[in-house]
Order: C-alpha cells, then sequence, then structure tokens
C-alpha cells in the first residue's frame, strides 16, 4: 500500500514512465482514485473507494477481464480532464470535493462540455466507472478492492465466512 | 486413435442429460456424456460474488470460458452485439458436470395439471404460439417421483392447498422458514393466501450418503461446500459412472450431430480438451445441451436430407425461445428483518398460479434469495441515489432490512422469440455460435404488472416502510429457465420432436432437456426437466434392444 500513499501525496511529482500501476499512468490513477471516492465517500460509517483500494481492483482489471474497456478509461479520463480545466483550471484530483460531487452530477446528466468527448458518451462512461467501483467496494478482497472486507464491517456482515460457524457473531 | 463405438452418446451433463446417462447405463447401454466443461470444484470461487453464476462480472467460476464462447444478441432493427459471460444478456447456464444443478437456488416445483394444457385452458392467445403438451401431468407423475427420489426433494406438499396431486410423500421434511419468511408469510394468511414451504434439492436432513444443509449465506450462485446441495453431480451421473457403462468426457465441444444417407443419426464431431477434432459414434445421439445450445447444434447439423438442420425441415428448431419474467417488489422494513441465512428463499404462494381473472397461467411468488453486497447496489428505490454518500448510506443501513417478493411468470410463447445460429461469428473451435432474437409476447408485461402489484399488497401488510416494484416481463426472452426450442408435439409440422423427445423423423435422435417443453410453467423447471429425462429414457430403455429399437 505504500504506492498507493505516495500518489495521494505527491500527485505532481509522478510521470507516466514511472508508474506503479499495471494500466494507469500516475496522473490517471489519481483522477480514477477521486472518482471512485466520489461514487463510494468515506462517512459516518467508514471509509470509502481510496481506503478500499478500489483503484487497484479496477487497474488490475482492466488488464485481465475488462481489457476491452481500456479505451473507454483513457478517452474518459482525458475528456474529464479537459472539461476540468476549462471549467476550472485544474485537474479533476486537485478540485474540491464539492466542485468533484457538481461535476460528477453534470456528468450523470450526460451534461459536461460536449465537445470534449467526442464519439464517447460520458454517461455511459460515468457509469461503467460507477459498476466498478461498486465491484471493488463490495467484491471479495482476492480481487484488489475491500481491503480487509471493510465494507462487509460497515455492513455487519460477518466475514470471512467460515463454512458451518457463519452464524456466529465476528468480533469487529 | 479413433473413439470405440458406443451404444449412446449424451451431450450435456446438467439436469437431462445426467438423468438420461444414469438410466441409460444402468439398463446396459454403454454411455458417453460429453460436456464441455470439466467437473465444479468449490475451492475455485468459495464466496466471491464476483464469479459467482448470479454476478458474473469477472466471468463465471462454473464456466463457459468467456474468451472462447461468445454468443449474438440480435436487436429488433436488425444491428447486433456479440455477448459473453461477463457481459451480461448471455443467458447461459453453468457449463460443468452438474451444469445449473451445481449453483442454482435449487427449488423443486412440479408443474401443475393446468401447465401442460395451457391452450385448452385459456384458448388461443393472439400473436403466441400457445398449445397442450403431448403429455400430460399424469404422464409425468411417475418421473417427477423418482426425480424427488434419486435426486433428493425437501418439501412438504399437503402444506399447499394448490398442490398438484401426488402419490408419494417427497422424501426428505421441508425447511423452516427464516425470519423474513416468518413475517411475509403471516402477511400473506392475513390476506387470504396459502403460504407454505417451498419444496428444496437440497438436504433438510443427510440423504443419500450426504450431509445436511447448513444455511451457507452463499448457496444460490455458488457451489455447495458441505454437498448438502443435489444436483445430477453428486447424484446420478456417480451412479451412471458406478455401472461401469458410462464415461464423462469433460471439456469437449459438441460441434455437430452427423448423419447418414438415410437420415439416421451415426455419431457426433467434437473437438477434446487439446483443440483436437474427434469423432464419437454411436448408435443413440440424445442431446441435452439446454434450449440454446441443443438448437444450436441442431441448426448446426445440416445435410442433404436436413439442409436447415437437422430436425428442421418444418422450420422449428429454434422457436419458441421461453425463459421466465421475473417480478415482484421489495420492501424496506424498520427492523432487521434479513438473517442472510442460506439460501434466503423459504416460502411461497401458489395463489396466482392458474385461476386468477383475466390472468393466463400467472406465477409463483416467493421470497427472495439472498442479495449478495454487490447485487444489493442495484437494489434501490425508483429515483434513489446511484452513488456517492446516499447510495452508501443506504447500503449499509438497509441491506439487512430489505425484503423482497418475486416470482417467474409463464411466459406465452411466440414464433419470434428464438435461436439462430450466426455464421459470421464463431467460437473459440470455428463453430457458428448462437444469435438470440426476438421478444417476449406482450401479455407477459401485463402479467408482470399484476403479480408485482400482488407482492406489493403483501410486503405492505407485512409492515413495511416503503415499498417499490420491479416489473419484468419485456426484451428478450431465455436465461437460466430458457426453453421450448425443440417443442414436443404430435404434429411433425408444428413442433420437432414427438411425445418421447424423439426428433420427428430421426428415430435415433432423442432431446433431453428444457428444449422439449412446449411451454414453461409458472415455476423455476428444473424438477420438470429432471422428470422430462427419466421419461426420455423410459422409452429409449422399454424399447431398446441391443444395438436399435425394438421393430
Amino acid at each position: 500500500m505504500a504506492g498507493f500513499g505516495s500518489i495521494l501525496l505527491m500527485p505532481s511529482c509522478v510521470t507516466r514512465i514511472s508508474s506503479s500501476w499495471k494500466f494507469f499512468t500516475e496522473e490517471e490513477a489519481s483522477c480514477v482514485i477521486a472518482l471512485c471516492e466520489q461514487i463510494i465517500p468515506k462517512d459516518e460509517h467508514g471509509g470509502g473507494a481510496t481506503e478500499a483500494g478500489v483503484i487497484h481492483y479496477i487497474d488490475r482489471q482492466l488488464v485481465a477481464v475488462f481489457d476491452y474497456d481500456q479505451l473507454i478509461y483513457q478517452k474518459g479520463i482525458s475528456a474529464l480532464q479537459g472539461c476540468c480545466l476549462e471549467l476550472h483550471g485544474k485537474r479533476f484530483e486537485n478540485l474540491d470535493f464539492d466542485v468533484q460531487y457538481s461535476l460528477c452530477t453534470e456528468m450523470e446528466k450526460g451534461g459536461l462540455i460536449r465537445e470534449r468527448w467526442g464519439e464517447l458518451d460520458q454517461v455511459r462512461f460515468f457509469r461503467l466507472v460507477i459498476s466498478h467501483s461498486m465491484q471493488g467496494f463490495y467484491g471479495a478482497p482476492r480481487h484488489g478492492g475491500n481491503k480487509d472486507y471493510m465494507s462487509y464491517r460497515m455492513m455487519d456482515l460477518d466475514f470471512p465466512l467460515v463454512v458451518g460457524r457463519n452464524h456466529y457473531k465476528h468480533l469487529s | 486413435m479413433a473413439n470405440t463405438h458406443v451404444n449412446a452418446i449424451v451431450v450435456g451433463a446438467g439436469a437431462g442429460g445426467g438423468v438420461v446417462a444414469k438410466e441409460l447405463a444402468e439398463h446396459g447401454l454403454s454411455v458417453v456424456l460429453f460436456e464441455r466443461g470439466g467437473w465444479p470444484d468449490y475451492d475455485k470461487h468459495i464466496n466471491d460474488e464476483l464469479i459467482s453464476q448470479r454476478t458474473q462480472v469477472l466471468g463465471s467460476a462454473f464456466g463457459p470460458d468467456h474468451r472462447k464462447h461468445p454468443r449474438v444478441s440480435l436487436r429488433d432493427d436488425g444491428s447486433k452485439r456479440v455477448v459473453t459471460p461477463i457481459t451480461g444478456g448471455y443467458g447461459h447456464n453453468a457449463a460443468c458436470v452438474g451444469s445449473g444443478t451445481v449453483s442454482y437456488g435449487a427449488m423443486a416445483w412440479r408443474f401443475m395439471p393446468e401447465d401442460f394444457k395451457l391452450k385448452s385452458s385459456y384458448g388461443h392467445v393472439e400473436g403466441s404460439t400457445i398449445e397442450d403438451w403431448p403429455i400430460s401431468y399424469d404422464d409425468l407423475e411417475p418421473f417427477y417421483e423418482k426425480a424427488e427420489w434419486e435426486i433428493g426433494v425437501s418439501g412438504d406438499d399437503s402444506q399447499n392447498p394448490f398442490a398438484p396431486p401426488r402419490k408419494k410423500q417427497q422424501p426428505m421434511p421441508p425447511f423452516e422458514n427464516n425470519c423474513e419468511g416468518k413475517v411475509l408469510a403471516e402477511a400473506g394468511g392475513r390476506l387470504g393466501l396459502h403460504p407454505f414451504p417451498i419444496p428444496m434439492l437440497r438436504n433438510s436432513v443427510p440423504y443419500n450418503g450426504r450431509p445436511a444443509c447448513i444455511r451457507n449465506r452463499t448457496c444460490v450462485g455458488f457451489a455447495c461446500p458441505v454437498d448438502g446441495k443435489n444436483g445430477t453431480h453428486n447424484t446420478v451421473i456417480p451412479r451412471a459412472m458406478a455401472t461401469g457403462n458410462c464415461e464423462v468426457r469433460t471439456h469437449c465441444q459438441v460441434a455437430e450431430v452427423m448423419s447418414d444417407s438415410s437420415g439416421r443419426a451415426t455419431g457426433i464431431k467434437y473437438f477434446d480438451g487439446a483443440d483436437k477434432g474427434q469423432i464419437q459414434t454411436a448408435d443413440l445421439v440424445i442431446l441435452a445441451a439446454s434450449a440454446t445450445e441443443t438448437a444450436r447444434l441442431l441448426l448446426n447439423s445440416t445435410s442433404e436430407l436436413f439442409p436447415r438442420g437437422l430436425g428442421n425441415n418444418h422450420d422449428w428448431v429454434g422457436r419458441n425461445l421461453q425463459g421466465h419474467a421475473y417480478t415482484g417488489a421489495v420492501g424496506l422494513f424498520n427492523y432487521d428483518i434479513k438473517d442472510f441465512a442460506g439460501p434466503g428463499a423459504t416460502f411461497g404462494f401458489c395463489d396466482f398460479n392458474h385461476h386468477n381473472e383475466g390472468i393466463i397461467g400467472g406465477g409463483l411468488l416467493c421470497n427472495e434469495f439472498n442479495p449478495m453486497p454487490y447485487l444489493y447496489t442495484g437494489m434501490r428505490p425508483p429515483g434513489a441515489a446511484q452513488w456517492g454518500s446516499e447510495h452508501k448510506d443506504f447500503q449499509m443501513k438497509n441491506i439487512k432490512r430489505t425484503a423482497a417478493l418475486h416470482g417467474p411468470i409463464q411466459e406465452i410463447p411466440n414464433f419470434d422469440s428464438r435461436i439462430t445460429v450466426d455464421p459470421s461469428v464463431k467460437d473459440h473451435w470455428g463453430i457458428p455460435v448462437v444469435a438470440m432474437s426476438g421478444k417476449r409476447h406482450s401479455i407477459d408485461y401485463e402479467h408482470c404488472k399484476w403479480l408485482s402489484s400482488k407482492a406489493e399488497m403483501i410486503l405492505k401488510e407485512a409492515g413495511a416502510l416503503e415499498t417499490w416494484q420491479r416489473v419484468g416481463g419485456r426484451g428478450l426472452s431465455g436465461g437460466q429457465h430458457q426453453a421450448g426450442t425443440t417443442r414436443m408435439g404430435n404434429d411433425p409440422k408444428t413442433s420437432v420432436c414427438n411425445r418421447h423427445g424423439q426428433v420427428h423423423g430421426i428415430d435415433n435422435l432423442f432431446v433431453a432437456d428444457g428444449s422439449l417443453c412446449v411451454t414453461n410453467g409458472g415455476f423455476n423447471p428444473v424438477l420438470t426437466i429432471l422428470a422430462l429425462g427419466y421419461w426420455v429414457s423410459d422409452y429409449i430403455t422399454r424399447n431398446w434392444s441391443g444395438t436399435k429399437f425394438k421393430s
């Protein structure tokens, strides 16, 4: 998880060449991390997508099962960043949480600057990231997300499922 | 080296195929049971929702491999989309020994007598191919019983006033209701309905040398870790192998059924686990590959006598594709109504199957199988947030406070809901793939709205704070309850198989899966498919003599 933390601390110090990700560039990863945190934010129930490592899930699957979604991620991130720079002069991950939120709300409705998206449907892009975030946050930890079953703790579902003993209340 | 000639080839080791292999092997026929997948392995997918049969976003633990088995989904406007198990819209059953009987929720319904004579009960429906079966409930009753005892069913039909007549009780006592089931069943009772425990192909007590169910949370969509769920993989297929007459040949993709100049089947062409083309000859060929894959196999088996595919000279192969339009309602409660004991579904009502004014057929209503956390992220009232803090808050607060009632509406079949093959899209072995097209009859949606309103009424009576309907019934049919594509009938011009599952005009080619079902009932179909396996086998074994049918 060390590399993960350093990205958050030094988003501007990284380059494409030294990317610690399987698929994303460091810049792309910073954007997706912020986007996923909007989709599943940290709140009173506990950590959000960032803490659960949702980005690890998405990054890993984009070079495996989801390889056919690579282009939509690259183009989508680029289009979103184009919109952010045009509207606010900053990249998505560097904007305030509330500003990011309203941008996502617009994207969900297809309301971000159309020209920036070319043939890509921004609603489709956002829905794809929503699905992948949910899978990474609520799915099995072995795929990279849901660190230590943190979403299961929040839902008060016992974990790991111990065959034949899953009626016992686990200590959390 | 050429494969040794055998008496019978069975294609597909699922519900129907497993039963047929066992019956023929016990009768002394030499059998090869072909399966495109392998033996199911519990350790490969323990407790992992993302590869479960219900949510295959990262692929299916049971197969098929999404990179090797594409399909085509055809839209109304003629455009097409290539689909796989991970893209959705693929509509398949598990590809492994046991198939859906490994991963299912295991409801063990008998269809009702009316389900076998839908047309004579209700009359013709415009735009449909509604028809009676060429066999009755009474014909199939002994074979339902055999399936219940040989595979293993827990249940008590005496608690269901609408249950069809039976000669013998189910072999194991029923399961108890869970918390949610008690609340909803009582509410139904107050409304004058008749709740009763769902018959299940799971062991409520130790049975057949295997232990009782442990109520594992991850049941439906998963293999059972203690083998307390009964399928063909842990009952009839091992029994077939124990006779010494049946070989189970796994990881083999069957490409076509071969036939001779007189039109009789001579065997099959297939690709083995090393992708090598092989031939297996036999006296008899029985197809039980599911309503989509059985139809594909027939359509891909062309000859001079059958230029459009075996059994397809009247263009009925692949037609009348049915499934079940699932429909129901969801309710939110102000306490933890869900205990997540597996599989979740415990009781049902048959009040909405038949004899309801203005409804043709209808459907069962049950409480729902446990929705796992990712699946639950899609269970929200209309207009609710799909992301963000509101969505997350809903998930954490309500996953245990949500109960749903839903059920399978009996679909009214139509000619254009169908399977064809797409010669331009091929699988890993170069075989043209299944193309699915057409849509459900418009009346299905009306029936779904009706059943969803009943579900919502019960949830309200049970004290739900908020309820919403989930109405199904539109779009492409098929799915895990796929049926109807080689329907049985007495007239060769309007059906593919006769009442024994024998393809019209080809005495040594049979079908023994859901493809035979003329209509699909308002119930989960597996017990009917198992019973049809016994029914078809019974005809074959009674008339078989050495290497051919008695004349």
